[in-house]
């Protein structure tokens, strides 16, 4: 066992984990954070989709295959602290959009969302698509989340 | 080797409630509605009703039935603040019953949505009579009794409002949570939440006087609603069942046979037990039919991490099996086999093989589909907790009835003293009308004496699934000199999952489907079944059956249509035929409706220019079918480059599924149910080596989004490979 201290949602933790725990299961099991899915383990399917925060900016990572002690100091988004009010962009978008039908992908798909959107504030298509490319959904709600983050760039919400 | 899709935007699905509702099934004599005072106050009403609920006891086979005894079908609950509950009765997959359910009773209620608050019940058909998702029966099970249990209730409140005023009910009317009377400055008003506690005094209505209401005025049915948990699946909050966390809960991961049908031999977890975090090792029996649970060795930790180091350390020796040396290979070669003997003869029409040798034009071909995995975007889990003589699951399933009974069976333990909780789900598909994972689960807290998550990784989920039935189809047509269709002949081999089961329905009945089109009005016919031997284990997947014979019947009847010289619509329209109800033994019976089935073609040719030219690469196909009640016309347009790539530019769906609850809702079904065919159709295939699974997680088992005829050239396996579409 090791201590990690990490930052996530800005709350600075430190927890006690071999230190080969992957951050999705540190946020899963220890920190109770259950909002970031399982689904392949192997940065297949994009479900635990967490933000790392370098420079006030966010990258989209897979929380499955990072160590969580690799990740000693970092500052650390879940879907839990996307927003203070859920009214993210992304979240208020995918609210009006109806985006969800099972739901377990959508907080892999909307952190893969926030993260494009910081990068890139007007994606067409194609960008979307590549983006979201590695987000699986096995319910079909593609369609949706594509005009989800379009509308999300065009400002809906208050951030 | 790859090919590569990309669905253009223009994927446009119609949904059509074009059908008036049917007059209302009345309950028998034994259903009775109850009515009584909500704790803290408020006005409860029950339906309660007999059960017998014919696919549970199907799925469940070889376990107990449920009891035929009287139960209920729904509670509805109105508060003195006026806002009302009610009670979700069924599991919530994303198919959106938590959502279209309740609309039905709120309907009825006359309530505005927006005071609606919606529970998860708890598993209790004896409350809440069938609580299960499976055979696309959700609405249509429910429509009746739940229009009757919010109908009474509005009744009830009617009548102590008219009490009140001394006034006749029949003088009174109820919407948006209030009843009113009188017209102009003499009307009155008065809340649902003033009248409960009177309400709740009245006896209960005999459900066979219910009024129900008008659909012309519908307030709620066929409006757009949102998912009544919406909010809180963008903020992750929704827990789904690998997000439960019970005090002093365990994680625990299984080792399960190397090949399909083995055992464990015996085993050595001196290492895992000195992996941190793992609390035990234990070995989980199979059930008496090992086809509904097959057992193995879990390793039960702090962790999930914990439980799955623990397992790379664990040692099990394994007894094979009798099919260990089974492959995609030799399952193949058995369909070949089979389909050339005689096999059950399922429906035999005239004369078939003396209609073939006479007939002018003859066609033959061989039609091949691969095991399917349903990949669930949540892998298979379960919490159990066995404690002092009781057992409680939390299960995301399509049965909590299936998991009490197989968790009854696992334990010991009678049916009385086990509870199932639903949570909601993160896709089903089929895969969660087995139960496993919950006699896995109750195994495992029974055997640590403590609360257990049983959590598949992916590839567990992927290598040890209930796959869709791989098989084969022969096919021969005749047509007449003036290209008509005389003669269908058509031999299917496939491992089914009666067969797997060892149930006593027969192996055809999810394989073959005797009275669907073409086939049933050809005047010369036969289909015929051979089961196929194997120790894959089988399942429904999403339209089971169907995804596979309408595929193969439908594209067959394309390449007829091209030996015609017709064209594939034109040649559909004839097979159609005048608007009449042909008998249909199958679910979705017991009548199959033409004029149904010709108003969705027409539809989905109406929106997809059929018939217009199309650029070179480029083409549109056509399928036309009815299943479980339910009638889809959809027309694709395809472009295929030079490499064999697909591209779906279009595709047209048009749907009659009766009334439509919740029409975003059932938009997006029949969207998913388009991209998940796309995913089947270009990517899906389980390959068997050496007894076991090939594919392991996403990269093996691709999803994603096809369709074709674009190439002139004809398509007879899936999923398609780019070399299929090249060649010829």
């Amino acid at each position: 066992m090791s201590s990690i201290t990490l930052t996530v949602n800005g709350r600075t933790q430190t927890v006690d984990v071999e230190p080969d725990t992957p951050l999705l299961w540190v946020l899963r099991d220890t920190l109770g954070l259950t909002g970031t899915k399982y689904g392949c383990g192997k940065a297949l399917c994009g479900a635990c989709t967490v933000h790392v925060n370098r420079n006030g900016s966010p990258s989209a990572v897979r929380s499955c295959v990072i160590p969580a002690s690799a990740l000693a100091g970092a500052d650390v988004t879940t879907i839990e602290g996307l927003s203070a009010n859920t009214r993210h962009p992304v979240q208020t978008a995918w609210i009006e959009e109806d985006v969800p039908q099972c739901g377990y992908c959508q907080p892999g798909q909307i952190m893969a969302a926030a993260a494009l959107l910081a990068g890139n504030p007007r994606p067409d298509d194609q960008d979307i698509d590549v983006a979201m490319r590695g987000v699986l959904c096995r319910c079909g709600t593609h369609l949706r989340i594509r005009r989800a983050i379009h509308r999300a760039a065009g400002g809906g919400g208050d951030r | 080797m790859s090919a590569s899709v990309r669905v253009n935007q223009a994927i446009s699905a119609t949904a059509t409630g074009s059908r008036k509702p049917s007059e209302p099934t009345r309950p028998s004599r034994r259903e009775f509605l109850k009515v009584s005072a909500a704790a803290g106050g408020g006005l409860v009403v029950a339906l309660y009703a007999p059960w017998d609920d014919g696919l549970i006891s199907a799925v469940a086979a070889g376990a107990p039935g449920p009891a035929d005894s009287l139960q209920a079908s729904a509670f509805v609950t109105v508060h003195r603040d006026g806002t009302v509950t009610i009670l979700a009765k069924n599991p919530e997959l994303g198919q959106g019953v938590r959502t279209s359910l309740p609309m039905i009773v709120a309907e009825e209620l006359g309530v505005a949505w927006e005071d609606v608050r919606v529970e998860q019940a708890p598993y209790d058909p004896g409350r809440f009579g069938p609580q299960y998702a499976g055979g696309s029966t959700g609405v249509s099970t429910n429509w009746d009794r739940l229009r009757i249990a919010g109908a009474a209730a509005r009744e009830l409140l009617i009548l102590a409002a008219a009490q009140r005023w001394g006034v006749e009910p029949a003088a009174c009317t109820a919407i948006d949570g209030t009843v009113r009377h009188g017209e102009g400055s003499g009307q009155r008003e008065i809340s649902y939440g003033e009248l409960v506690d009177e309400a709740a005094g009245l006896e209960a209505p005999d459900p066979e006087a219910v009024p129900l209401k008008d659909p012309a005025e519908y307030r709620i049915i066929g409006t757009p609603r949102s998912d009544v948990d919406l909010a809180d699946i963008v903020t992750g909050s929704t827990e789904y069942g690998l997000d439960l966390r019970i005090e002093g809960m365990l994680y625990a991961v299984l080792e399960r046979a190397p090949t399909f049908g083995g055992r464990v031999r015996s085993f050595d977890a001196s290492r895992a037990r000195g992996v941190p975090g793992v609390r035990d090792v234990v070995e989980v029996k199979p059930l008496r039919n090992p086809a509904f649970m097959a057992g193995g060795v879990a390793v039960v930790a702090d962790s999930t991490w914990a439980a799955m180091k623990g397992r790379e350390a664990l040692i099990v020796e394994w007894e094979p099996g009798p099919h260990a040396n089974e492959s995609t290979e030799s399952l193949r070669a058995q369909f070949e086999r089979l389909t050339l003997e005689t096999g059950d003869i399922i429906r035999e029409e005239g004369d078939v093989d003396g209609a073939l040798a006479g007939a002018a034009t003859r066609l033959q071909a061989v039609y091949e589909v691969p095991f399917l995995y349903h990949a669930t975007m949540e892998p298979m889990n379960c919490v159990a907790h066995v404690r002092d003589g009781q057992c409680e699951i939390w299960a995301p399933t399509q049965v909590p009835g299936m998991c009490l009974a197989l968790a009854a069976a696992t334990t010991g333990l009678p049916r009385a003293s086990i509870t199932v909780h639903m949570v909601r789900t993160g896709g089903g598909f089929g895969r969660r009308l087995m139960a496993d994972y919950a006699a896995e689960a109750a195994s495992v807290s029974q055997s640590v004496g403590a609360p257990v998550q049983v959590v598949c990784t992916r590839e567990d989920d992927v290598r040890h699934g209930y796959y869709r039935p791989a098989g084969l189809y022969r096919l021969s047509a005749g047509m007449d000199g003036a290209g008509e269709l005389i003669a269908w002949k058509e031999h299917v081999s496939t491992t089914s999952r009666h067969a797997f089961r060892g149930d006593e329905d027969t192996a055809a009945e999810t394989e073959v489907f005797p009275d669907a089109l073409p086939g049933a009005v050809v005047p010369n016919f036969r289909l015929a079944y051979s089961p196929a031997e194997t120790s894959v284990p089988t399942g429904a997947l999403r339209g089971p059956g169907k995804n596979a014979n309408t595929f193969v019947e439908q594209c067959f009847l394309d390449e007829i249509a091209h030996a015609a010289g017709k064209d594939p619509v034109e040649i559909r329209r004839d097979i159609i035929g005048e608007p009449r109800d042909l008998p249909y033994r199958d679910h979705g019976g017991p009548t199959l409706s033409t004029g149904r089935l010709r108003s969705v073609l027409d539809l989905a040719v109406a929106r997809s220019d059929w018939g217009t030219p199309l650029p070179q690469g480029r083409g549109r196909g056509v399928a036309a079918h009815m299943m479980f009640g339910a009638y889809v016309a959809q027309i694709a347009e395809v472009a295929v480059d030079d490499g064999g790539n697909l591209r779906v530019e279009r595709v047209v769906c048009a749907v009659d599924c009766g009334i439509v609850i919740n029409p975003p809702g059932a938009r997006a079904q029949v969207e998913g149910g388009i991209l998940h065919g796309l995913s089947a159709t270009l990517y899906g295939e389980i390959t068997i080596a050496d007894g076991a699974v090939v594919e392991g997680n996403f990269d093996g088992y691709p999803l994603l989004p096809v369709d074709f005829d674009a190439t002139g050239t004809r398509v007879r396996r899936l999923p398609i490979r780019p070399e299929d579409v090249r060649s010829g």
